[in-house]
C-alpha cells in the first residue's frame, strides 16, 4: 500500500515534464517489482538429504528492488536486491508422507525412523541476493527491452528437517539434522534477465521481466546424527548432485528520473 | 513473653502458608493417589518397546515397563473392583477424565531403586541397585531414572478411562551386564510419606 502511494506520487510528480523520447531517454530508472519464482534441480537423489532441494520449488515471494544508471542512450549500470521467501504450509501433508516414506524405504532394514509430518509445515525458506551488473536497452516509442547480465551473491537462510532413527535389535536411538551448507556463506549468482517496459504515462511504466538465476557454487549437503543418550555428533556431508538455479518472472513498475541529452 | 507468643504465631502463620503454597495442587490439576506398581520385561528389538515374549532377549535391546496405578484422589485404592465387590458402586465412579487437565500425584517419590538377584558387573553384584544401568525413555530423550521420577510431576496416562488409572514408563537397559545369564530385577519406589511400592518382573534369560 505504501509502496503504491509513493509510486502514485512520483506519477503525478514527474507526468507534467517534458516528454521523454528515444532521442531523450531516461538516464535513472526505478524498478520495483513482484514475482514468482521456480527452482530448477537436477535431478533425484538417493541421499535424504537431497530431499531439502524438493521442498518449495514454488515461490510467490521473489520480489526485487533495482535501479539502473544509463550513461549513455543504451548502456548503464544495474544494481538489484531481490528477497525470496518460501513455505510450505499448503504442501506439507502431501511431502512430509513422501519424505516420511523415503527415509523409511532409505534406513530400512538397520534402523526404524520416526518423522512428524506437522514439522514439514514449519519449514522455511529465505533467500536473499545482491548483484550489480550491466543494462543494454532498445527504446521504441513508448516501448523498451532491456537484457541485463548481472553478478552478485545469494545468502540463503533454511530451517533443517530432523528426524529420529532407533537402530533394529538395540535400545540404541538418533536424531538426524538435514540441512545445507549454504546457510553458512554467501554464494556467488549470475542473472540475464530480460525486461520489457511498456510506458503509458510519460515517466512511468509497467514491466515484465523473466531471468534466470544460477550459481556456479557447489552445495553441499549436510546429516548431522546425534546419539541421544551419549549426545555423540556425527557429521556426513554428501556430495551436491544439485546446483542452484531458478527461473523467475516479475511484474513490476518503471519509474524515470532524469534524461540523456545528445 | 508477648512479643514471643507473636513472632512463633507469626513464623507459624508464614511456614503454614509457604508449605500449603508449595504442595497445593493448581486449580486445574486432577490430583490422583499413586496406588501400586508393576514391573513388565520388554524387548525393544523392532521399532518400538513391546512385551517380552519369549523367556530369552537380547541384552542391548532389553529394558523394564514399569507400570504406576492410580486412583482419583480420595477413591478406594484397589487393583481391580471385582476384588472389592460394593454395593456402593459409586465409590469406584471416577470423575468425569477432562483431557485439558494435568494429572498430578498426591504422593511425591523420593528416589526408586531395580534391584538385581543375580550378579551384574563388577559394581554391581547380586542384591545391589542397577537403576543407573537403565535409563527412561520417552518422547525421544532420555532421563535418569531418580530424577524423571522424583518430586512433583505430571502424570502422562496410558488412558483416562481405566481403572485403576495406568502409567506406563520405559526404562532401557543402557549398560549391559558383564556375562550372559538369568536375571530377575525388582523395582522400589520409595515415597515422602515413608511408603515403599514394590513389584518383582518375572526371571529373564539376557544375552550379550
Amino acid at each position: 500500500m505504501k509502496l503504491a502511494v509513493v509510486l502514485l506520487i512520483c506519477m503525478l510528480s514527474f507526468s507534467g515534464s517534458a516528454q521523454t523520447d528515444e532521442n531523450h531517454p531516461p538516464r535513472f530508472v526505478i524498478q520495483p517489482a513482484i514475482g514468482y519464482s521456480y527452482r530448477l534441480t537436477d535431478g533425484k537423489s538417493s541421499y535424504p538429504v537431497d530431499f531439502l532441494s524438493e521442498l518449495g520449488r514454488h515461490s510467490i515471494n521473489h520480489h526485487f528492488f533495482a535501479g539502473s544508471i544509463f550513461l549513455s542512450q543504451s548502456f548503464g549500470i544495474n544494481l538489484k536486491a531481490t528477497l525470496n521467501v518460501k513455505q510450505y504450509k499448503n504442501e506439507y501433508q502431501s511431502k512430509g508422507e513422501q519424505f516420511s516414506s523415503f527415509i523409511r524405504d532409505y534406513h530400512s532394514p538397520l534402523h526404524y525412523t520416526e518423522y512428524d509430518i506437522q514439522r514439514m509445515k514449519f519449514y522455511l525458506g529465505e533467500s536473499a541476493f545482491i548483484s550489480l551488473g550491466v543494462a543494454y536497452r532498445i527504446i521504441k516509442n513508448k516501448w523498451t527491452c532491456q537484457f541485463g547480465l548481472n553478478l552478485g551473491g545469494i545468502k540463503m537462510k533454511t530451517a533443517g528437517i530432523t528426524y529420529y532413527l532407533k537402530e533394529h535389535g538395540s535400545n540404541d536411538y538418533q536424531s538426524v539434522l538435514l540441512k545445507t551448507d549454504m546457510d553458512d556463506r554467501m554464494m556467488l549468482s549470475i542473472e540475464p534477465s530480460f525486461l520489457l517496459s511498456y510506458k503509458p504515462i510519460k515517466r512511468l511504466g509497467i514491466f515484465i521481466n523473466c531471468s534466470y538465476l544460477f550459481s556456479p557454487s557447489k552445495i553441499r549437503q549436510i546429516e548431522e546424527r546425534t546419539d541421544l543418550y551419549t549426545d555423540f555428533r556425527q557429521t556426513f556431508e554428501h556430495s551436491a548432485k544439485n546446483k542452484y538455479h531458478m527461473i523467475a518472472v516479475n511484474l513490476g513498475l518503471s519509474v524515470e528520473l532524469g534524461k540523456i541529452t545528445k | 513473653m508477648t512479643k514471643n507468643t507473636l513472632l512463633l504465631l507469626f513464623l507459624s502463620i508464614l511456614s503454614g502458608g509457604l508449605y500449603s503454597c508449595h504442595s497445593k495442587i493448581k486449580a486445574d490439576e486432577i490430583p490422583v493417589d499413586l496406588c501400586s506398581v508393576e514391573l513388565d520385561l520388554i524387548d525393544n528389538t523392532f521399532a518400538s518397546p513391546q512385551l517380552a515374549a519369549g523367556d530369552t532377549v537380547e541384552a542391548k535391546a532389553f529394558g523394564l515397563r514399569a507400570v504406576l496405578n492410580y486412583v482419583y484422589d480420595g477413591n478406594i485404592c484397589r487393583i481391580s473392583p471385582l476384588e472389592t465387590f460394593s454395593f456402593f458402586p459409586a465409590c469406584y465412579a471416577s470423575s468425569s477424565p477432562d483431557a485439558r487437565k494435568v494429572y498430578v500425584s498426591t504422593e511425591r517419590i523420593d528416589s526408586i531403586a531395580i534391584i538385581t538377584t543375580n550378579y551384574f558387573d563388577a559394581g554391581h553384584p547380586a542384591g545391589s541397585n542397577v537403576a543407573g544401568c537403565f535409563s527412561v525413555f520417552e518422547k525421544f530423550e532420555f532421563h535418569e531414572a531418580n530424577s524423571y521420577f522424583f518430586g512433583y510431576r505430571s502424570i502422562n496416562l496410558v488412558s483416562e478411562y481405566t481403572f485403576p488409572l495406568k502409567e506406563e514408563v520405559n526404562l532401557l537397559l543402557k549398560e549391559m551386564p558383564e556375562y550372559s545369564g538369568d536375571f530377575q530385577f525388582t523395582i522400589r519406589f520409595f515415597l515422602n510419606n515413608g511408603d515403599v511400592l514394590e513389584s518383582v518382573a518375572s526371571q529373564i534369560h539376557l544375552n550379550i
